[in-house]
């Protein structure tokens, strides 16, 4: 278990890189936070790319609703849905 | 009627040209990152007819174009703070060397020793020199980041130098716009490199600040300096859509940094912390930290100093209103009137305070590895959230020559049709003249 926590961590340190890649890993990342859940502690290591991969989720999150908020406000259809 | 067709026919082949040159600009321009490709756009001549160039289309992507600032910002911020943060690794980071812990434990060990033996005089000798180098290093610490400190803060005078310089610059660019757009207005309004200009610029500016911007219909552009993730609300604004820029300035406090300021043309003052991306955010956010530091040098200072005060003595080991004024407080010939039957009593009290100087010493390792890994996480992670905005966006407004060659070769074949129309027309104009005579 303590493996693949830190394993599969590496492997999402290694590839989610964009706003783009959220689609594709989104299983990976959903898999690594369920395995991370289910432990008390962390090693070092681990505690440093979870803290990553959070900050990458809210931050890659953060660009794409700016994106449709923008788009919004060009297109004034905010509000319309 | 026949002059009329070339009438026609010039236009179109003057139409050509116009858009030859400006495929040709694409094409010499593939390579130029702040190069936003253009387009000629067609319109029909009323009255006789014909073609004309009526305006040159920027494919620009707005959109893209913020978040890409926003994120350089950002990056600049992180990558500047990460340096800032990183000077001070071979003193913080405790590993290798003689390291601050290493002296509060060396210190303590001799306090002990000198105790189980207080009439011991090598103990004597090696507690005075344990405990003197202790109080210099945590001295020559807080002194280095004093040294820091106002390292950063004499930068800051340089930025704000340049974002006054930039400033400038777009205003001028925007009156130069105004002008351009009206000069070209009967042909082609081809002006829009202006706009090239005017791009570089902000992200020039997205170097220093958090910058907030809107184009009016020409392009000129209105420039103001906001931060949505500062406590302090407001904005400072830059530019003027019509010509003006506000300059800043900077009023240095070095007795207490925190409370320098960047004071604008109205007058108002904002505090450093107002500001937190850019190099501008970056060295209000190394203040911070540095204050933060000190903060906890302070506390281990003090530390030392009120919980060493021993019964044999009469007196502290130290003396310290903070990490600057640590200072050694006793001699050889305190140590030899120590009152000996407070020994025991004495090391129970320097147990107690090794135990908080260990976890003074564990806030501040602790605080300073926590604000690394921070600064180093928000760093990578903005560093490719800012190449993908790159990428994306040079794909939507650069040059693709496969494409612009194979335009190029279109309008080359239309101009050579229509100069061949215009040659047979005119061979047709002196056959008809021929046949009169």
């Amino acid at each position: 278990m303590e493996d693949k926590l830190l394993l599969g961590l590496l492997y999402l340190d290694k590839k989610f890189k964009t706003p783009a890649d959220i689609e594709e890993l989104l299983p990976h990342i959903e898999l690594v936070l369920k395995i991370a859940s289910q432990r008390e502690s962390f090693s070092e290591e681990e505690e440093y790319l979870l803290r990553k991969l959070l900050y990458r989720l809210n931050r890659f999150e953060e660009v794409i609703k700016e994106r449709t908020r923008l788009w919004s406000a060009k297109l004034k259809v905010e509000g319309r849905a | 009627m026949i002059g009329n067709s070339f009438s026609i026919l010039y236009s179109a082949l003057l139409s050509d040209l116009k858009s030859i040159d400006i495929r040709n600009r694409n094409i010499s321009n593939a390579n130029n990152p702040h190069y936003v490709k253009e387009e000629s756009v067609l319109e029909t001549l009323g009255g006789v007819g014909g073609v004309i160039v009526s305006d040159i289309r920027r494919i620009s992507d707005e959109i893209t174009q913020r978040q890409l600032l926003e994120a350089q910002t950002r990056y600049e911020a992180f990558n500047e703070l990460n340096g800032l943060i990183e000077t001070l690794a071979p003193y913080f980071e405790e590993t290798g060397g003689a390291t601050l812990e290493d002296y509060v434990n060396n210190f303590f060990q001799a306090l002990q020793d000198f105790l189980r033996e207080p009439t011991n005089q090598a103990a004597k000798e090696n507690l005075l020199t344990k405990a003197d180098s202790l109080a210099k290093l945590i001295n020559d610490r807080y002194s280095l980041l004093t040294r820091l400190e106002n390292e950063v803060l004499n930068q800051i005078p340089n930025a704000i130098g340049q974002i006054n310089k930039i400033a400038e610059r777009l205003a001028r660019l925007n009156k130069e716009i105004a002008f351009e757009y009206s000069r070209t207005y009967g042909e082609s309004k081809d002006y829009k490199y202006l706009l090239d200009q005017r791009d570089q610029l902000l992200s020039q500016l997205a170097q220093y600040v958090n910058i907030s911007y809107n184009f009016d219909s020409l392009g000129r552009v209105e420039v103001s300096i906001v931060e949505g993730e500062s406590t302090a609300s407001g904005y400072i604004q830059l530019v003027s859509a019509d010509g003006k820029a506000s300059s800043l300035d900077f009023v240095k406090d070095g007795a207490n940094p925190l409370n320098s300021v960047v004071v604008d043309q109205n007058g108002t003052a904002w505090k450093l912390s107002f500001f937190k991306n850019g190099r501008l955010g970056a060295y209000s956010q190394a203040i911070e930290f540095y204050e933060g530091l000190k903060g906890k040098l302070d506390t281990l200072a003090q530390d030392l100093a009120n919980n060493l005060s021993l019964n044999g003595l009469g007196k502290s080991i130290f003396t310290a209103t903070s990490a600057g004024d640590i200072a050694l407080n006793v001699t050889s010939s305190d140590l030899d009137k120590y009152a000996i039957a407070q020994a025991k009593n004495d090391a129970d009290t320097a147990k107690s305070a090794w135990q908080k100087a260990k976890e003074d010493l564990q806030n501040l390792q602790a605080f300073y590895a926590n604000k690394k890994a921070e600064v180093q996480i928000k760093l990578d992670t903005e560093r490719d959230t800012y190449d993908y905005l790159k990428t994306q966006y040079s794909q939507r407004v650069g040059v693709n020559l496969d494409e612009e060659l194979a335009e190029l070769m279109k309008l080359q074949q239309h101009y050579q049709a229509v100069s061949k129309m215009i040659a047979t027309s005119s061979k047709l104009i002196d056959y008809l003249l021929n046949s009169i005579k």
